[in-house]
């Protein structure tokens, strides 16, 4: 008798989306059925999923999602002789990134930085050296962040995720823990800007 | 385990008492670190602090990908 296969009614993204209460085991659940060791790479763009367990499944690992969030994935039908392929439904999800990621930089910050981001679009970073940086969010990342001297802007610095497909929020949050957790770090990566123009 | 990436980010969690995801969750966070990224525990209430080596019991962690000069 074949394994249960499921046929994504949807694509695999949006199966993930609606279910994200539960966690599974990627192991124990999903595999590629060319290979019952799992490994998820970015270099194969085409896998073959198989659902093996007996019920109905409530989840879509995570990692799974994230490999393939952008693929095209190959499903099975096992009433069909041939396979078919279950085309992306493509939502908005370059807005969707950008509330995910706001959601999680707002959980990241401080009560007071929170509400200082909300009222004033700008938060205040303690590094270990005492000094304290100011990260607004602009809309952008060049020079968005002041070096405070007391209320003083000595300088300002730049430095970013190089992927600028990243949602800004990301960025921000990139860089409060960096100049929280590896200050040296990032100032040695930043680049320095005047004061003020 | 948050990885920051064009999706607003990845979440991977795992149980503690599950040899199986906790080793899934490792082999994630070498993976990601030997790439380059920087690994931050994050505690409420306190400055965010890097992490050399995988934590299973970090209540929370975030994993950043490279950074560069404006």
């Amino acid at each position: 008798m074949p394994s249960p296969v499921m046929v994504a009614p949807y694509w695999v993204d949006d199966w993930y989306a609606d279910n994200q209460t539960a966690s599974t085991t990627l192991t124990s659940i999903w595999y590629p059925t060319n290979d019952s060791t799992f490994t998820v790479s970015s270099a194969v763009p085409w896998q073959h999923w198989t659902y093996t367990g007996t019920s109905t499944p409530t989840s879509m690992p995570l990692y799974l999602r994230q490999t393939i969030m952008r693929q095209q994935v190959l499903m099975v039908d096992p009433q069909q002789e041939a396979p078919r392929i279950v085309r992306p439904h493509v939502r908005s999800s370059k807005s969707q990134a950008e509330l995910q990621a706001r959601d999680l930089l707002l959980r990241c910050l401080s009560s007071e930085q929170r509400a200082s981001l909300e009222r004033d679009k700008w938060f205040v970073v303690e590094g270990r050296s005492g000094r304290r940086y100011r990260v607004r969010d602009l809309g952008h990342t060049v020079a968005n962040i002041d070096v405070l001297e007391g209320e003083r802007v000595t300088h300002r610095l730049c430095g970013h995720l190089q992927d600028g497909a990243i949602p800004l929020a990301d960025h921000l949050l990139a860089q409060k823990l960096m100049l929280e957790g590896d200050e040296d770090s990032f100032l040695r990566l930043a680049n320095r800007h005047a004061g003020a123009w | 385990m948050n990885i920051l990436d064009k999706t607003g980010h990845t979440k991977i969690g795992w149980n503690p008492n599950n040899e199986d995801e906790v080793e899934f969750a490792r082999e994630v966070f070498e993976e990601k670190t030997a790439a380059g990224f920087r690994a931050f525990r994050i505690r409420d209430g306190e400055q965010s602090t890097r992490m050399e080596t995988f934590d299973p019991s970090a209540r929370e962690m975030m994993l950043v990908p490279h950074l560069r000069g404006g």
